[in-house]
């Protein structure tokens, strides 16, 4: 199988360019896979992953154009030869791994922890099933980070505007029962910048490989806001 | 403006412009086919009648504050610069100002109470 694979190190290159690999390779593999054999040839290539089962979120990267895990995309689901790419608009370390801090500060930013005044109760928080219902398709997020880094107007606006990872989270508290901040966490997403750049570009919803639906998400919070506001 | 009000309220404007504006094309459509001009005299005479004279000049005022946030919105995702995205801002808001002052002279002109 052909890959082409960008490569980029600070300390020797002076900019980014794509080098050819061949590897044979089953086409049932993963792109992990091929990464993986890929580095045994050349040690150089530097790539983060780690569980390899779609679970920790560490290996987002771009494959033919479009973001998604290496662990989970199957070699033969891909046109030769793969271009294999770091997600995009986020600044490059070396060759696929990318700094995601200001993903990770927009994630911070939305608090994404339970929030409670009431004094403590003696036993367990408790939750209706229905309730706990609430949750599903909004707790799964991995945080790998492949809907934020391909929503361009995350790419316009990383450090303003929150991104669909982060959003699903602020949603994921706001539908929480248990919660008790939510008319701070709305104000807190107003505005023209942290929620409303989004324009329902839906790049997120596709290439989330968790299966996930920030979009449905945001317009959620929307919904949440124009009650909030009446 | 407040952030709070350039957010949801800017964003429930077009929301609410986009509604009032199919509506209003639709009713347009018809009361234009049931009316439908043939001379200067007769075109004058469909926006004589005050009610589709003032719907249509509501039209034009949501027209322009619908398109006013879509350019702004554009202007924010792309136009990084604050001043050269305000001088734009002012140009635009200028530009709609006078366009809402030009279609209502006219509609004025032609109503008839």
């Amino acid at each position: 199988m052909r890959f082409k694979i960008h490569r980029y190190n600070p300390e020797t290159d002076k900019k980014p360019y794509m080098q050819d690999f061949e590897l044979e390779i089953d086409s049932s593999r993963m792109v992990r896979d091929a990464l993986i054999r890929i580095k045994a040839q050349d040690e150089s290539l530097v790539f983060r992953h780690s569980c390899g089962e779609g679970v920790c979120g560490s290996d987002a990267i771009n494959m033919n154009g479009i973001n998604g895990l290496g662990c989970l995309t199957r070699l033969s689901s891909l046109k030769q030869p793969i271009e294999i790419r770091p997600v995009p608009g986020m600044p490059i370390i070396r060759d696929l791994v990318v700094n995601m801090d200001q993903f990770f500060n927009q994630y911070r930013a939305i608090k994404p922890y339970l929030t409670v005044n009431d004094p403590e109760p003696e036993v367990e928080y408790k939750q209706t099933p229905e309730q706990r219902d609430k949750l599903d398709g909004l707790y799964e997020c991995i945080l790998c980070g492949c809907c934020s880094t391909f929503c361009p107007s995350f790419w316009w606006n990383p450090d303003k505007f929150r991104g669909p990872a982060a959003l699903l989270q602020a949603y994921r508290f706001l539908a929480d029962s248990r919660d008790q901040a939510t008319t701070e966490r709305l104000e807190e997403l107003d505005g023209p910048y942290r929620m409303f750049r989004c324009h329902t570009i839906m790049n997120c919803v596709n290439v989330c490989p968790k299966g996930l639906n920030p979009t449905k998400a945001i317009n959620e919070i929307k919904k949440m806001m124009l009650k909030d506001m009446l | 403006m407040s952030p709070r009000a350039q957010g949801l309220r800017t964003w429930l404007l077009q929301r609410l412009s986009a509604v009032y504006m199919i509506a209003y094309t639709i009713m347009a459509i018809v009361w234009l086919s049931l009316n439908a001009p043939f001379d200067f005299v007769a075109w004058q005479a469909i926006f004589a009648p005050p009610l589709f004279n003032i719907f249509t000049l509501l039209f034009v005022f949501l027209l322009l504050a619908h398109a006013w946030v879509g350019v702004r919105d554009i202007f924010v995702d792309y136009v990084h610069h604050l001043p050269t995205r305000f001088v734009l801002m002012t140009l635009i808001s200028t530009m709609q100002i006078m366009l809402a002052i030009w279609v209502f002279m006219a509609l004025f002109s032609v109503v008839q109470l």
